[in-house]
Protein backbone atom coordinates (compact mmCIF):
# COMPACT_ATOMS: atom_id res chain seq x y z
CA UNK A 1 0.00 0.00 0.00
CA UNK A 2 1.19 3.48 -0.96
CA UNK A 3 0.36 6.51 0.61
CA UNK A 4 1.70 10.17 -1.22
CA UNK A 5 4.86 7.88 -2.44
CA UNK A 6 5.80 6.39 0.63
CA UNK A 7 4.95 2.73 0.94
CA UNK A 8 2.67 1.99 3.87
CA UNK A 9 4.13 -1.54 5.29
CA UNK A 10 2.06 -4.94 6.17
CA UNK A 11 2.66 -4.73 9.57
CA UNK A 12 1.18 -3.93 12.88
CA UNK A 13 1.68 -1.94 16.32
CA UNK A 14 1.18 -3.92 19.20
CA UNK A 15 0.11 -1.87 22.00
CA UNK A 16 -1.09 -3.46 25.19
CA UNK A 17 -3.46 -2.40 28.43
CA UNK A 18 -2.53 0.50 30.76
CA UNK A 19 -4.48 2.49 33.41
CA UNK A 20 -5.04 6.48 32.58
CA UNK A 21 -6.07 9.34 34.37
CA UNK A 22 -6.55 12.87 33.25
CA UNK A 23 -5.66 16.03 35.24
CA UNK A 24 -6.82 19.56 34.05
CA UNK A 25 -4.17 22.51 35.69
CA UNK A 26 -5.22 25.77 35.70
CA UNK A 27 -3.15 28.59 36.73
CA UNK A 28 -3.01 32.49 36.92
CA UNK A 29 -1.66 32.58 33.34
CA UNK A 30 -1.02 31.27 30.07
CA UNK A 31 2.47 31.12 30.87
CA UNK A 32 1.93 29.27 34.16
CA UNK A 33 -0.65 26.84 32.80
CA UNK A 34 2.08 25.59 30.25
CA UNK A 35 4.82 25.75 32.79
CA UNK A 36 2.95 23.72 35.66
CA UNK A 37 1.80 21.05 32.52
CA UNK A 38 5.25 20.67 31.05
CA UNK A 39 6.55 20.04 34.77
CA UNK A 40 4.51 17.51 35.67
CA UNK A 41 5.18 15.35 32.66
CA UNK A 42 8.97 14.96 33.16
CA UNK A 43 10.73 12.57 33.29
CA UNK A 44 7.76 10.17 31.94
CA UNK A 45 8.51 8.76 28.67
CA UNK A 46 8.54 4.99 29.53
CA UNK A 47 7.12 3.12 31.85
CA UNK A 48 10.68 0.76 31.26
CA UNK A 49 12.44 3.52 33.35
CA UNK A 50 9.75 6.22 34.57
CA UNK A 51 7.16 6.00 37.17
CA UNK A 52 4.25 6.72 34.27
CA UNK A 53 3.80 8.29 30.70
CA UNK A 54 2.78 11.43 31.20
CA UNK A 55 1.98 14.48 28.16
CA UNK A 56 0.00 17.60 27.88
CA UNK A 57 -2.91 16.90 25.84
CA UNK A 58 -4.61 19.34 24.94
CA UNK A 59 -4.29 23.13 26.09
CA UNK A 60 -7.54 24.55 27.34
CA UNK A 61 -8.49 28.42 27.50
CA UNK A 62 -9.85 30.35 30.31
CA UNK A 63 -13.70 29.11 29.54
CA UNK A 64 -13.08 25.37 29.24
CA UNK A 65 -11.53 25.05 32.88
CA UNK A 66 -13.55 24.19 36.21
CA UNK A 67 -12.17 27.21 37.94
CA UNK A 68 -12.32 29.63 34.48
CA UNK A 69 -8.50 29.90 34.22
CA UNK A 70 -6.13 28.85 31.43
CA UNK A 71 -5.13 25.42 31.74
CA UNK A 72 -4.06 22.57 29.86
CA UNK A 73 -5.31 18.58 30.21
CA UNK A 74 -2.71 16.29 31.05
CA UNK A 75 -2.72 13.06 30.81
CA UNK A 76 -0.91 9.95 33.05
CA UNK A 77 -0.67 6.21 32.01
CA UNK A 78 0.83 3.34 34.04
CA UNK A 79 0.43 -0.33 33.74
CA UNK A 80 -2.14 -0.52 36.60
CA UNK A 81 -3.92 1.11 38.77
CA UNK A 82 -2.19 0.86 41.84
CA UNK A 83 0.72 2.25 40.08
CA UNK A 84 -0.92 5.27 38.44
CA UNK A 85 -1.93 5.16 41.75
CA UNK A 86 1.29 5.95 43.61
CA UNK A 87 2.54 8.06 40.24
CA UNK A 88 -0.11 10.71 40.28
CA UNK A 89 -0.10 11.94 43.68
CA UNK A 90 3.64 12.38 43.73
CA UNK A 91 3.90 14.00 40.52
CA UNK A 92 1.11 16.75 41.68
CA UNK A 93 2.52 16.72 44.72
CA UNK A 94 6.03 17.66 43.83
CA UNK A 95 5.40 19.37 40.33
CA UNK A 96 2.08 21.31 40.79
CA UNK A 97 1.69 22.07 44.66
CA UNK A 98 5.09 23.86 44.33
CA UNK A 99 4.36 25.66 41.47
CA UNK A 100 2.87 29.32 41.11
CA UNK A 101 -0.68 29.61 41.23
CA UNK A 102 -1.95 26.17 40.10
CA UNK A 103 -4.80 24.17 41.06
CA UNK A 104 -5.34 20.77 39.57
CA UNK A 105 -8.99 19.23 38.99
CA UNK A 106 -9.80 15.91 37.69
CA UNK A 107 -10.32 15.50 34.29
CA UNK A 108 -12.56 11.89 34.50
CA UNK A 109 -15.48 13.19 36.37
CA UNK A 110 -17.56 10.45 36.84
CA UNK A 111 -15.79 7.99 36.86
CA UNK A 112 -16.07 5.44 39.76
CA UNK A 113 -14.60 2.39 41.10
CA UNK A 114 -15.47 -0.90 39.07
CA UNK A 115 -13.46 -3.64 37.86
CA UNK A 116 -12.75 -1.03 34.60
CA UNK A 117 -12.02 2.06 36.31
CA UNK A 118 -11.05 3.54 40.09
CA UNK A 119 -11.08 6.56 41.57
CA UNK A 120 -7.26 7.87 42.66
CA UNK A 121 -6.22 10.05 45.76
CA UNK A 122 -5.01 13.12 45.37
CA UNK A 123 -5.96 16.17 47.53
CA UNK A 124 -7.44 13.40 49.73
CA UNK A 125 -3.78 12.75 50.32
CA UNK A 126 -1.94 15.68 49.41
CA UNK A 127 -4.46 18.24 52.20
CA UNK A 128 -2.23 16.56 54.90
CA UNK A 129 0.45 19.07 53.80
CA UNK A 130 -1.95 22.29 55.44
CA UNK A 131 -0.73 20.72 58.68
CA UNK A 132 -4.52 21.01 59.83
CA UNK A 133 -4.63 24.19 58.38
CA UNK A 134 -6.06 22.92 55.04
CA UNK A 135 -9.77 23.25 54.32
CA UNK A 136 -12.28 21.55 51.58
CA UNK A 137 -14.93 22.83 49.25
CA UNK A 138 -17.68 20.80 48.12
CA UNK A 139 -19.20 22.63 44.96
CA UNK A 140 -21.78 20.36 43.17
CA UNK A 141 -21.06 17.02 44.83
CA UNK A 142 -17.21 17.43 43.89
CA UNK A 143 -14.93 18.09 46.90
CA UNK A 144 -11.98 20.63 46.38
CA UNK A 145 -9.02 20.66 48.80
CA UNK A 146 -7.60 23.83 50.02
CA UNK A 147 -4.29 23.88 50.89
CA UNK A 148 -2.00 27.05 52.73
CA UNK A 149 0.56 27.76 50.40
CA UNK A 150 3.08 30.92 50.54
CA UNK A 151 1.12 32.60 47.16
CA UNK A 152 -2.37 31.81 48.76
CA UNK A 153 -4.02 28.48 48.48
CA UNK A 154 -3.13 25.10 46.53
CA UNK A 155 -6.73 23.78 44.93
CA UNK A 156 -6.48 20.26 44.41
CA UNK A 157 -9.94 18.18 44.12
CA UNK A 158 -10.05 15.25 46.08
CA UNK A 159 -9.53 12.63 43.65
CA UNK A 160 -9.03 11.55 40.01
CA UNK A 161 -10.65 9.17 37.87
CA UNK A 162 -8.60 6.18 36.65
CA UNK A 163 -9.62 4.24 33.77
CA UNK A 164 -8.33 0.92 31.53
CA UNK A 165 -6.43 2.51 28.25
CA UNK A 166 -3.88 1.94 25.97
CA UNK A 167 -0.18 1.96 25.61
CA UNK A 168 2.41 1.48 22.81
CA UNK A 169 0.67 2.44 19.52
CA UNK A 170 2.92 3.49 17.66
CA UNK A 171 4.10 4.11 14.26
CA UNK A 172 8.07 3.88 12.53
CA UNK A 173 8.60 6.45 10.17
CA UNK A 174 11.14 5.85 8.04
CA UNK A 175 13.22 8.55 5.91
CA UNK A 176 16.10 8.87 3.48
CA UNK A 177 18.45 10.42 6.11
CA UNK A 178 17.97 11.95 9.73
CA UNK A 179 16.50 15.43 8.65
CA UNK A 180 13.46 14.05 6.13
CA UNK A 181 12.55 11.29 9.05
CA UNK A 182 12.54 13.96 11.51
CA UNK A 183 10.69 16.20 9.50
CA UNK A 184 8.11 13.76 8.61
CA UNK A 185 7.82 12.63 12.50
CA UNK A 186 7.35 16.25 13.46
CA UNK A 187 4.75 16.40 11.03
CA UNK A 188 2.72 13.35 12.32
CA UNK A 189 3.10 14.79 15.65
CA UNK A 190 1.64 17.68 15.07
CA UNK A 191 -1.14 15.96 13.49
CA UNK A 192 -1.53 14.38 16.52
CA UNK A 193 -1.42 17.18 18.81
CA UNK A 194 -4.83 18.81 18.60
CA UNK A 195 -6.29 15.27 19.20
CA UNK A 196 -8.32 14.31 22.67
CA UNK A 197 -7.94 11.03 24.02
CA UNK A 198 -4.73 10.64 22.98
CA UNK A 199 -0.85 11.55 24.29
CA UNK A 200 2.51 10.89 22.44
CA UNK A 201 4.22 10.97 25.95
CA UNK A 202 8.51 11.42 24.24
CA UNK A 203 9.96 13.91 23.99
CA UNK A 204 8.54 16.37 21.40
CA UNK A 205 6.34 13.02 20.68
CA UNK A 206 9.23 11.75 19.52
CA UNK A 207 11.23 8.72 20.35
CA UNK A 208 14.82 7.84 18.42
CA UNK A 209 15.83 4.93 20.53
CA UNK A 210 13.27 2.24 19.81
CA UNK A 211 13.52 -0.83 22.00
CA UNK A 212 12.45 -4.36 21.61
CA UNK A 213 11.83 -6.63 23.99
CA UNK A 214 14.77 -8.46 26.42
CA UNK A 215 18.23 -8.57 25.76
CA UNK A 216 21.78 -10.33 25.74
CA UNK A 217 22.14 -9.19 29.26
CA UNK A 218 20.43 -10.49 32.01
CA UNK A 219 19.37 -7.32 33.98
CA UNK A 220 17.98 -5.58 30.70
CA UNK A 221 14.14 -6.37 29.86
CA UNK A 222 14.13 -3.58 26.82
CA UNK A 223 17.01 -2.85 24.44
CA UNK A 224 17.98 -1.15 21.10
CA UNK A 225 15.48 -1.94 18.46
CA UNK A 226 18.56 -3.39 15.87
CA UNK A 227 16.09 -4.63 13.16
CA UNK A 228 15.74 -0.54 12.96
CA UNK A 229 18.99 0.55 13.38
CA UNK A 230 20.56 2.27 10.08
CA UNK A 231 24.03 1.46 11.40
CA UNK A 232 23.41 -2.63 12.05
CA UNK A 233 21.79 -2.65 8.49
CA UNK A 234 24.52 -5.60 7.28
CA UNK A 235 24.94 -7.30 10.97
CA UNK A 236 21.45 -8.17 12.10
CA UNK A 237 18.53 -9.17 10.03
CA UNK A 238 17.44 -5.33 9.25
CA UNK A 239 13.86 -4.65 8.86
CA UNK A 240 14.59 -1.60 6.82
CA UNK A 241 14.30 -0.94 2.97
CA UNK A 242 17.04 0.20 0.81
CA UNK A 243 17.90 3.72 1.41
CA UNK A 244 16.52 4.04 4.72
CA UNK A 245 19.00 6.05 6.59
CA UNK A 246 17.04 6.82 9.69
CA UNK A 247 14.20 5.77 11.93
CA UNK A 248 11.73 7.31 14.14
CA UNK A 249 9.15 6.12 16.25
CA UNK A 250 5.72 7.93 17.69
CA UNK A 251 4.58 6.52 20.62
CA UNK A 252 0.41 6.88 20.94
CA UNK A 253 -1.06 6.25 24.35
CA UNK A 254 -4.81 6.74 24.13
CA UNK A 255 -8.04 6.08 26.24
CA UNK A 256 -9.48 3.39 23.97
CA UNK A 257 -8.59 1.83 20.68
CA UNK A 258 -10.61 4.01 18.22
CA UNK A 259 -8.24 7.32 19.50
CA UNK A 260 -5.28 5.11 19.44
CA UNK A 261 -6.72 4.15 15.94
CA UNK A 262 -7.64 7.83 14.46
CA UNK A 263 -4.35 9.37 15.87
CA UNK A 264 -2.23 6.92 13.85
CA UNK A 265 -3.94 7.52 10.65
CA UNK A 266 -3.58 11.04 11.20
CA UNK A 267 -0.37 10.87 11.54
CA UNK A 268 0.69 8.47 8.74
CA UNK A 269 -0.72 11.38 6.67
CA UNK A 270 1.05 13.77 7.77
CA UNK A 271 4.19 11.89 7.65
CA UNK A 272 3.91 10.38 4.30
CA UNK A 273 5.53 11.98 1.40
CA UNK A 274 9.01 13.23 -0.01
CA UNK A 275 12.01 11.93 1.49
CA UNK A 276 9.51 9.50 3.59
CA UNK A 277 10.58 5.81 2.17
CA UNK A 278 8.13 3.88 4.35
CA UNK A 279 5.54 3.91 7.44
CA UNK A 280 6.10 0.35 9.56
CA UNK A 281 4.88 0.30 12.82
CA UNK A 282 6.50 -1.71 16.37
CA UNK A 283 5.51 -5.43 17.31
CA UNK A 284 7.09 -8.13 18.99
CA UNK A 285 5.23 -10.69 16.96
CA UNK A 286 1.80 -10.40 19.01
CA UNK A 287 3.96 -11.94 22.68
CA UNK A 288 3.52 -8.58 24.40
CA UNK A 289 0.12 -7.01 23.98
CA UNK A 290 -3.18 -7.89 22.88
CA UNK A 291 -3.88 -4.45 20.86
CA UNK A 292 -2.93 -4.79 17.33
CA UNK A 293 -3.28 -1.99 15.45
CA UNK A 294 -2.71 -3.28 11.09
CA UNK A 295 -1.66 -0.29 9.44
CA UNK A 296 -3.42 -0.81 6.43
CA UNK A 297 -6.40 -1.32 8.48
CA UNK A 298 -6.28 1.70 9.86
CA UNK A 299 -5.88 3.57 6.59
CA UNK A 300 -8.64 1.46 5.18
CA UNK A 301 -10.41 3.09 7.86
CA UNK A 302 -9.67 6.94 7.01
CA UNK A 303 -10.26 6.00 3.13
CA UNK A 304 -14.14 4.77 4.34
CA UNK A 305 -14.24 7.26 6.55
CA UNK B 1 -36.97 21.28 32.61
CA UNK B 2 -40.09 19.77 32.40
CA UNK B 3 -42.47 19.30 35.25
CA UNK B 4 -45.65 20.63 37.35
CA UNK B 5 -46.71 24.32 38.05
CA UNK B 6 -48.75 25.07 40.58
CA UNK B 7 -50.68 27.95 40.57
CA UNK B 8 -52.55 29.04 43.55
CA UNK B 9 -56.07 29.34 43.46
CA UNK B 10 -56.16 32.75 45.73
CA UNK B 11 -59.17 33.53 47.86
CA UNK B 12 -60.58 30.41 46.72
CA UNK B 13 -57.77 28.01 48.02
CA UNK B 14 -58.35 27.03 51.42
CA UNK B 15 -55.64 28.57 54.22
CA UNK B 16 -52.41 26.95 53.93
CA UNK B 17 -49.24 28.17 55.50
CA UNK B 18 -47.06 25.00 55.51
CA UNK B 19 -45.62 23.95 52.02
CA UNK B 20 -43.17 21.04 53.71
CA UNK B 21 -45.26 18.79 51.38
CA UNK B 22 -43.88 21.14 48.70
CA UNK B 23 -40.97 19.04 46.91
CA UNK B 24 -39.81 18.64 43.30
CA UNK B 25 -38.48 14.85 44.32
CA UNK B 26 -41.72 13.46 45.48
CA UNK B 27 -44.73 15.66 44.01
CA UNK B 28 -42.69 15.41 40.71
CA UNK B 29 -43.10 11.74 40.31
CA UNK B 30 -46.75 11.80 40.57
CA UNK B 31 -49.46 11.60 37.70
CA UNK B 32 -51.58 14.99 37.39
CA UNK B 33 -54.51 13.30 39.74
CA UNK B 34 -52.35 11.66 42.13
CA UNK B 35 -50.58 15.09 42.24
CA UNK B 36 -54.03 16.46 42.87
CA UNK B 37 -55.04 14.32 45.46
CA UNK B 38 -51.56 14.33 47.75
CA UNK B 39 -52.43 15.85 50.62
CA UNK B 40 -50.71 18.80 51.65
CA UNK B 41 -51.92 20.00 55.20
CA UNK B 42 -52.74 18.40 58.45
CA UNK B 43 -55.52 19.35 60.73
CA UNK B 44 -59.24 18.64 60.96
CA UNK B 45 -59.72 19.18 57.34
CA UNK B 46 -57.29 17.17 55.44
CA UNK B 47 -56.58 19.87 52.54
CA UNK B 48 -54.90 18.15 48.75
CA UNK B 49 -53.06 20.09 46.34
CA UNK B 50 -55.69 20.05 44.02
CA UNK B 51 -57.53 22.26 46.77
CA UNK B 52 -55.17 25.26 46.79
CA UNK B 53 -53.70 24.82 43.44
CA UNK B 54 -53.98 24.98 40.17
CA UNK B 55 -52.45 22.62 38.26
CA UNK B 56 -50.19 22.39 34.68
CA UNK B 57 -47.68 20.89 33.06
CA UNK B 58 -46.78 17.07 33.81
CA UNK B 59 -43.96 15.18 35.38
CA UNK B 60 -40.46 16.03 35.84
CA UNK B 61 -38.11 17.13 37.89
CA UNK B 62 -39.02 20.71 37.89
CA UNK B 63 -41.52 21.94 40.20
CA UNK B 64 -42.71 25.67 40.26
CA UNK B 65 -44.81 27.39 42.60
CA UNK B 66 -47.17 30.25 41.50
CA UNK B 67 -48.61 33.17 43.49
CA UNK B 68 -48.98 31.44 46.63
CA UNK B 69 -48.49 33.04 49.89
CA UNK B 70 -45.45 32.58 51.79
CA UNK B 71 -45.58 29.29 52.59
CA UNK B 72 -43.33 27.74 55.37
CA UNK B 73 -41.10 25.13 54.86
CA UNK B 74 -40.77 24.87 51.21
CA UNK B 75 -38.50 22.20 49.51
CA UNK B 76 -37.74 21.08 53.68
CA UNK B 77 -36.02 17.68 53.30
CA UNK B 78 -35.73 17.88 49.65
CA UNK B 79 -33.56 15.88 48.02
CA UNK B 80 -33.03 16.64 44.44
CA UNK B 81 -34.81 17.92 42.15
CA UNK B 82 -35.57 21.99 40.86
CA UNK B 83 -38.43 23.98 42.80
CA UNK B 84 -38.93 27.30 41.45
CA UNK B 85 -41.26 29.78 44.24
CA UNK B 86 -42.21 32.28 41.35
CA UNK B 87 -43.46 34.52 44.89
CA UNK B 88 -42.16 34.95 48.28
CA UNK B 89 -41.25 32.11 50.56
CA UNK B 90 -41.91 32.24 54.20
CA UNK B 91 -39.91 30.70 57.09
CA UNK B 92 -37.39 27.49 57.09
CA UNK B 93 -37.06 27.91 53.04
CA UNK B 94 -35.10 24.61 51.95
CA UNK B 95 -35.16 23.26 55.73
CA UNK B 96 -32.31 20.48 56.38
CA UNK B 97 -32.19 20.40 52.28
CA UNK B 98 -30.15 17.14 51.41
CA UNK B 99 -29.43 18.35 47.22
CA UNK B 100 -31.44 19.66 44.13
CA UNK B 101 -31.95 23.27 43.66
CA UNK B 102 -34.18 26.04 45.14
CA UNK B 103 -34.75 29.46 42.95
CA UNK B 104 -37.24 31.94 44.86
CA UNK B 105 -38.57 34.58 42.30
CA UNK B 106 -39.20 37.12 46.02
CA UNK B 107 -38.43 36.90 49.17
CA UNK B 108 -37.72 34.42 51.74
CA UNK B 109 -38.02 34.45 55.35
CA UNK B 110 -36.08 33.72 58.32
CA UNK B 111 -33.72 30.53 58.88
CA UNK B 112 -33.39 29.21 54.90
CA UNK B 113 -31.57 26.70 54.60
CA UNK B 114 -31.48 25.73 58.26
CA UNK B 115 -32.69 22.82 60.44
CA UNK B 116 -36.10 21.47 60.24
CA UNK B 117 -37.61 21.56 63.59
CA UNK B 118 -36.38 19.30 66.28
CA UNK B 119 -33.48 18.77 64.04
CA UNK B 120 -29.45 20.21 64.63
CA UNK B 121 -28.43 20.00 61.21
CA UNK B 122 -29.31 22.76 58.78
CA UNK B 123 -29.27 21.77 54.81
CA UNK B 124 -26.32 19.33 54.13
CA UNK B 125 -26.02 20.16 49.81
CA UNK B 126 -27.74 21.85 47.09
CA UNK B 127 -28.67 24.90 46.07
CA UNK B 128 -30.50 27.81 47.56
CA UNK B 129 -30.78 31.00 45.13
CA UNK B 130 -32.67 34.02 46.06
CA UNK B 131 -33.52 36.62 43.98
CA UNK B 132 -34.69 39.50 46.56
CA UNK B 133 -34.52 39.73 50.47
CA UNK B 134 -34.01 36.87 52.99
CA UNK B 135 -34.48 36.95 56.77
CA UNK B 136 -32.47 36.58 59.70
CA UNK B 137 -30.24 33.43 60.44
CA UNK B 138 -29.78 32.56 56.88
CA UNK B 139 -27.89 29.54 56.69
CA UNK B 140 -28.54 28.56 60.48
CA UNK B 141 -26.57 25.35 61.25
CA UNK B 142 -25.71 24.76 57.58
CA UNK B 143 -23.71 21.88 56.89
CA UNK B 144 -22.96 22.24 53.13
CA UNK B 145 -24.32 23.59 49.70
CA UNK B 146 -24.91 26.76 48.40
CA UNK B 147 -27.26 29.45 49.47
CA UNK B 148 -27.47 33.25 47.05
CA UNK B 149 -29.25 36.20 48.23
CA UNK B 150 -29.47 38.88 45.55
CA UNK B 151 -31.11 41.55 47.89
CA UNK B 152 -30.03 42.36 51.70
CA UNK B 153 -30.94 39.64 54.36
CA UNK B 154 -31.84 40.21 58.22
CA UNK B 155 -29.35 39.50 61.21
CA UNK B 156 -26.89 37.45 61.53
CA UNK B 157 -26.29 35.21 58.55
CA UNK B 158 -24.55 31.74 59.11
CA UNK B 159 -25.13 31.51 62.44
CA UNK B 160 -23.34 28.45 63.88
CA UNK B 161 -22.53 27.50 60.37
CA UNK B 162 -20.73 24.33 59.91
CA UNK B 163 -19.30 24.10 56.53
CA UNK B 164 -21.29 25.32 52.95
CA UNK B 165 -20.87 28.51 51.18
CA UNK B 166 -22.90 31.20 51.67
CA UNK B 167 -23.12 34.66 48.87
CA UNK B 168 -24.50 37.36 49.84
CA UNK B 169 -24.78 40.79 46.86
CA UNK B 170 -26.29 43.14 49.06
CA UNK B 171 -25.33 44.96 52.77
CA UNK B 172 -25.40 45.71 54.91
CA UNK B 173 -24.47 42.42 56.75
CA UNK B 174 -25.04 42.16 60.38
CA UNK B 175 -22.79 39.47 62.60
CA UNK B 176 -22.28 37.47 59.49
CA UNK B 177 -20.86 34.08 60.85
CA UNK B 178 -21.25 34.27 63.86
CA UNK B 179 -20.30 30.76 66.41
CA UNK B 180 -19.56 29.50 62.62
CA UNK B 181 -17.15 26.67 62.63
CA UNK B 182 -16.23 26.14 59.17
CA UNK B 183 -17.96 27.45 55.62
CA UNK B 184 -17.33 30.41 53.57
CA UNK B 185 -19.54 33.88 53.98
CA UNK B 186 -19.20 36.09 50.82
CA UNK B 187 -20.35 39.84 51.06
CA UNK B 188 -19.98 40.96 47.52
CA UNK B 189 -21.69 44.77 48.51
CA UNK B 190 -18.65 46.64 48.50
CA UNK B 191 -20.70 49.93 49.50
CA UNK B 192 -22.74 49.11 52.77
CA UNK B 193 -20.99 48.11 55.93
CA UNK B 194 -20.65 45.04 57.48
CA UNK B 195 -20.58 44.60 61.24
CA UNK B 196 -18.35 41.97 62.24
CA UNK B 197 -16.75 41.55 66.10
CA UNK B 198 -13.39 40.82 66.94
CA UNK B 199 -14.55 37.24 66.91
CA UNK B 200 -12.82 37.12 63.50
CA UNK B 201 -9.52 37.67 62.71
CA UNK B 202 -8.19 39.55 59.45
CA UNK B 203 -5.30 37.81 57.62
CA UNK B 204 -5.73 40.95 54.81
CA UNK B 205 -6.70 42.17 51.57
CA UNK B 206 -6.62 39.75 48.56
CA UNK B 207 -7.13 39.82 44.87
CA UNK B 208 -10.07 37.68 43.81
CA UNK B 209 -7.51 36.83 41.11
CA UNK B 210 -5.05 35.01 43.79
CA UNK B 211 -7.73 33.16 45.21
CA UNK B 212 -8.53 30.15 43.41
CA UNK B 213 -11.43 28.89 45.25
CA UNK B 214 -13.28 32.35 44.76
CA UNK B 215 -13.12 31.23 41.05
CA UNK B 216 -14.59 27.80 41.48
CA UNK B 217 -17.46 29.53 43.29
CA UNK B 218 -17.63 32.51 40.79
CA UNK B 219 -17.84 29.24 38.44
CA UNK B 220 -20.75 27.43 40.12
CA UNK B 221 -22.82 30.80 40.19
CA UNK B 222 -22.46 31.07 36.39
CA UNK B 223 -23.69 27.74 36.09
CA UNK B 224 -26.95 28.28 38.15
CA UNK B 225 -27.28 31.95 36.30
CA UNK B 226 -26.61 33.60 39.42
CA UNK B 227 -24.89 37.35 38.98
CA UNK B 228 -22.02 38.08 41.00
CA UNK B 229 -19.30 35.62 39.24
CA UNK B 230 -17.55 38.74 37.60
CA UNK B 231 -17.36 40.36 41.47
CA UNK B 232 -15.81 36.99 42.69
CA UNK B 233 -13.19 36.98 39.67
CA UNK B 234 -12.02 40.65 39.71
CA UNK B 235 -12.89 42.02 43.21
CA UNK B 236 -11.09 42.41 45.84
CA UNK B 237 -11.61 41.29 49.37
CA UNK B 238 -10.74 41.23 52.59
CA UNK B 239 -10.44 38.31 54.48
CA UNK B 240 -11.52 37.21 58.13
CA UNK B 241 -11.11 34.07 59.78
CA UNK B 242 -13.47 33.37 62.62
CA UNK B 243 -15.16 32.61 64.82
CA UNK B 244 -12.45 32.38 66.99
CA UNK B 245 -14.56 30.96 70.19
CA UNK B 246 -15.56 27.98 67.83
CA UNK B 247 -13.12 25.82 65.44
CA UNK B 248 -12.07 29.21 63.65
CA UNK B 249 -12.08 27.26 60.57
CA UNK B 250 -14.32 29.80 58.83
CA UNK B 251 -14.20 32.49 56.43
CA UNK B 252 -15.86 35.37 55.92
CA UNK B 253 -14.73 37.47 52.54
CA UNK B 254 -15.56 41.08 52.59
CA UNK B 255 -15.61 42.94 49.32
CA UNK B 256 -13.32 46.01 49.29
CA UNK B 257 -14.58 49.27 47.39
Amino acid sequence: MHCNLTIIENTFAEAFRMWASRLIVTAASERWARLAARQVCGYATSVIGCDAEAAVELTLDAGNTPDGRPGAAVMMFALNAKALGKAVPNRVGQCLMTCPTTAVYDGLPGVSKTDDSARINVGETLRFFGDGYQKSKVLDGRRYWRVPVMDGEFVVEESVGAVKAIGGGNLLVCGVGQAEALGAAQRAVDAIAPLSDVITPFPGGIVRSGSKVGSRYKTMFASTNDEYCPTLRSRVDTKLRDGVGAVYEIVINGLSETAVAVAMRAGIEAACGNGVIAISAGNYGGSLGKFHFQLHEVMADMASA
Amino acid sequence: MSGYTLTYKGDLAPALTNGSAIRPDTLGALDATALANFAIGRGRRPLRVGDAFAIDGEPGKSLTVCGAPPLDQLGARMESGCLIVDADAGDDLGASMRGGLIHVRGRAGHRVGGPVSGSDRGMTSGQISIERSAGAHLGLRMRGGLICVGGPCGASPGYRMMAGTIVLACGPVDHPGLEMRRGTIICLDAVHDVSIGANFGEDGRFDAAQMTVLHLIAVRLGALNIDGGEALRRGSFCLLSGDRFELNKGEVWLRLP
